[in-house]
């Protein structure tokens, strides 16, 4: 098996090189192998039906599964499954969801790298890694009706009748979609309100030159088709909400287990440190905004003109003389 | 011209300097050190990398360290995945996904952490998840609006040793009272936000302060201030702009002593993900009256215009460092009343854990007129060194009353203490001046 991970890095280019080369030498000395493209991430958890199918030949999908460049992931009614690459981008994929990740170049060493993947359809949920975090203009994702770009941070996506039903929920116009290439993108995080160290997203969506930003999560962008520009951004209503859980998040669906020792959410998440909700007190400007820590800044502070109250000794000095 | 020295007290100003300078620097570097000692402190645990991860996704274990280890280095998108990807596995492991709620929380995701938080009524969790569980669903509803309300109410007391701010040269000569003082103070502030809806986070507010400060024996230092701030929050990919008009009062002796209004531009850029630069730029007109203890009333006229900038550095987050400089010109109707001033500060705020917290600030600031104050002196102008350094801690009561059951709408009321010393020191010796006051105040914030 020939990969080009011998320094960690993975280069869609060089390995069309080494694959040719190899595959002349191969010839040269007359011996037969099955070639894999290399390796650029892992099916780290799979529900119901899912394959992958690596030039043409398909596999069902199970935990543990290499996923290469140019695998084309697949999942059936019911199904789901997570894809972790690795530079630290995760795709969770829904049910009926068809993805290719057609470009991953990634130097662990430097966090550099390109990342393109296609969603045909079905819906997905990206996390940003490394590629997108370095650089985030190098990270991308492509529907047949738009081309997401990606500044750190995790969104959500739809492709197909589902994101114009999704759209329809949204009170948007879906008389000129196209059912089967539609798609609609909602950032959720990290927002400018979010109380962490990553860095605040944002998702621009191009298509037929038009290009729409979202950076508060909740709101969506719906591409109608091929040649269509953007509509939004919009808020994402409770429906299209419930829409979008349905195909993407777990549900309990039996009693309550326990398999390892988890103490509260606040305090597994850190929360429990912020207890005071500030919502974003500046000791000193107290603009009152959301100054990128909500939460964080606690009750102390001063009005900033109070080292200009004139004291009644420098107001009435002058005039007891 | 800021920072030129007077020939003739040259050496005094640079000792004066130098005094105040020290000052700063320590409170600087006590902050820093301090931030230091904090960070140096995490205690050291073998760390699961991802590529761990990667070759075992599956293990649940593994995950939730995974998981534990992000939250702890403020990398929550990380976490987030981790806990999905437990949640795939283990769709009923309702402690996990309240973890998974509360990290969407912290991450701005108010919808998927709603969703999470909502799933779990009727779940099998303790009494203190469901707690969790209420606390954080009521939050994630409240930011979830696009028209909010925030109020935050605080009462307490303080003790000045010097409340008046008289300098030992005008109490030995005219006997006036330097004498400290208790006062009760109040402070308070109500914000209102109301989303723009487009999908930029950008929204319209409005902000009212009030702050009443009341001695009991003293009767020279009673104020009442109130500022009203409206604007409007632009965000773009890396910060924010708010321009904004604001009107402010002062009453002094419960006599108004000013007006001010104006407006003027805040704005802040994301240079990585620990550190913000911040900058601002203002301009305030200042309408003095006169009042019974002093005539000078409009001769104090004029506009108050000037700008600054500060880093903000976070690096954890519980810890916050901030550093910058301001300056302002004053260009009153009398050029004794005109002054240039610049100042710089420092301060660091450390979260402890269960809401309790430390702050130290310090800043110094040199003011300089433009002619002499002729109520004071013909021939000497006024330039004062002004030095302000403050430390606070502070708890919810619930925190610091674990033995006592709270309810939850007492129980989150933050109590603090805090301490501050200010001297000015200026080259009118009549106005060299200092006071140190320690303050203890509860304050009580609804959300509406």
């Amino acid at each position: 098996m020939i990969t080009l991970r011998g320094k960690n890095t993975v280069r869609r280019r060089h390995s069309l090189l080494s694959l040719t080369a190899a595959t002349a030498l191969l010839m040269m000395t007359g011996v037969g192998q099955t070639f894999a493209a290399p390796k650029i991430g892992t099916t780290s958890s799979v529900q119901g039906s899912a394959f992958v199918l690596t030039e043409g030949a398909r596999r069902k999908a199970q935990v543990r599964d290499s996923i290469q460049l140019n695998d084309e992931v697949q999942t059936k009614d019911d199904s789901a499954l997570q894809i972790m690459l690795l530079d630290q981008t995760i795709f969770t994929v829904g049910q009926n969801c068809s993805i290719i990740i057609d470009e991953f170049v990634y130097d662990p060493n430097t966090s550099v790298g390109d990342l393109s993947a296609q969603v045909l359809s079905g819906a997905f949920r990206y996390m940003t890694g490394q590629i997108g975090r370095a650089n985030p203009i190098n990270a991308s994702i492509n529907t047949p009706s738009a081309t997401i770009g990606i500044r750190g941070t995790f969104f959500e996506g739809i492709v197909g009748e589902d994101a114009v039903a999704l759209a329809k929920l949204g009170g948007i116009d879906t008389s000129n979609a196209d059912l089967s290439k539609a798609s609609i993108t909602i950032l959720r995080g990290a927002g400018p309100g979010a109380n962490s160290l990553d860095k605040h997203g944002s998702i621009s969506v191009t298509s037929a030159g038009v290009t729409k930003t979202i950076l508060e999560p909740g709101y969506a962008i719906f591409s109608p088709g091929p040649g269509l520009p953007p509509i939004g951004p919009f808020p994402m209503t409770e429906d299209m909400r419930e829409y979008l859980d349905f195909f993407l998040r777990s549900t309990p669906n039996g009693p309550s287990e326990n398999p390892v020792e988890v103490s509260t959410g606040s305090q597994e998440s850190g929360q429990h440190q912020f207890e005071n909700d500030t919502n974003g007190d500046d000791p000193e400007l107290d603009d009152g905004g959301d100054e990128g820590t909500e939460d964080d800044l606690p009750e102390d502070r001063e009005d900033e003109d109070e080292d200009e109250y004139p004291c009644y000794e420098c107001v009435s000095e002058g005039d007891e003389d | 011209m800021l920072y030129r020295l007077k020939s003739s007290r040259s050496k005094f100003a640079i000792a004066r300097l130098r005094a105040t300078a020290a000052s700063v620097a320590a409170t600087v570097a006590a902050a820093s050190a301090l931030s230091m000692a904090v960070l140096v402190s995490t205690p050291a645990k073998a760390e699961v990398t991802y590529d761990q991860i990667l070759a075992a996704p599956d293990d649940l274990e593994l995950n939730l360290t995974y998981a534990r280890q992000q939250v702890a280095s403020g990398r929550l998108q990380q976490a987030a995945a981790a806990l999905e990807r437990l949640l795939l596995q283990r769709p009923n492991w309702d402690s996990v996904r309240l973890f998974y709620g509360i990290v969407l929380y912290r991450l701005d995701d108010m919808a998927g952490a709603k969703r999470e938080l909502e799933i779990l009524e009727g779940r099998d969790l303790d009494p203190a998840q469901e707690a969790d569980r209420l606390r954080y669903l009521a939050r994630a509803t409240h930011k979830s609006k696009s028209v909010r309300a925030s109020s935050r109410i605080t009462v307490g007391g303080r003790y000045d040793s010097n409340p008046g701010r008289v300098s030992d040269a005008v109490a030995a000569t005219t006997g006036a009272d330097d004498d400290g003082d208790f006062a009760f103070v109040a402070r308070s502030r109500f914000r209102l936000e109301a989303d723009l809806k487009n999908g930029r986070r950008d929204y319209f507010f409005l902000q009212t302060n009030g702050h009443l400060r009341e001695f009991f024996d003293i009767d020279r230092a009673d104020l009442i201030n109130g500022r009203a701030r409206a604007g409007v929050k632009f965000h773009h990919e890396n910060g924010s702009i708010t321009p904004y008009g604001s009107f402010s009062s002062l009453y002094l002796q419960h006599e108004k002593l000013r007006h001010g209004y104006g407006g003027g531009v805040d704005a802040s850029w994301t240079l990585n993900s620990q550190v913000s630069l911040m900058l601002k730029a203002h301009g305030i007109y200042q309408d003095y009256d006169t009042t019974s203890y002093s005539t000078i009333g409009d001769m104090r006229d004029g506009w108050k215009y000037g700008g600054g900038f500060r880093f903000r550095w976070r690096p954890s987050d519980s810890v916050t460092v901030y550093a910058g400089a301001e300056f302002n010109r004053k260009e009153a109707k009398s050029d004794g009343f005109s002054y240039d001033s610049a100042k710089v500060s420092a301060s660091m705020q450390k979260l402890l854990g269960m809401g309790r917290y430390v702050t130290l600030a310090g800043s110094f600031t040199r003011q300089e007129y433009d002619q002499p104050d002729m109520f004071y002196s013909n021939t000497i102008t006024r330039d004062d060194d002004i030095v302000r350094l403050r430390a606070a801690t502070g708890a919810p009561l619930s925190t610091l009353f674990t033995d006592v059951e709270l309810p939850p709408h007492i129980g989150d009321i933050v109590a603090q203490i805090g301490g501050t010393y200010h001297m000015q020191e200026s080259s009118i010796n009549r106005l060299d001046i200092d006071n140190f006051s320690v303050d203890v105040t509860f304050t009580k914030r609804i959300n509406f």
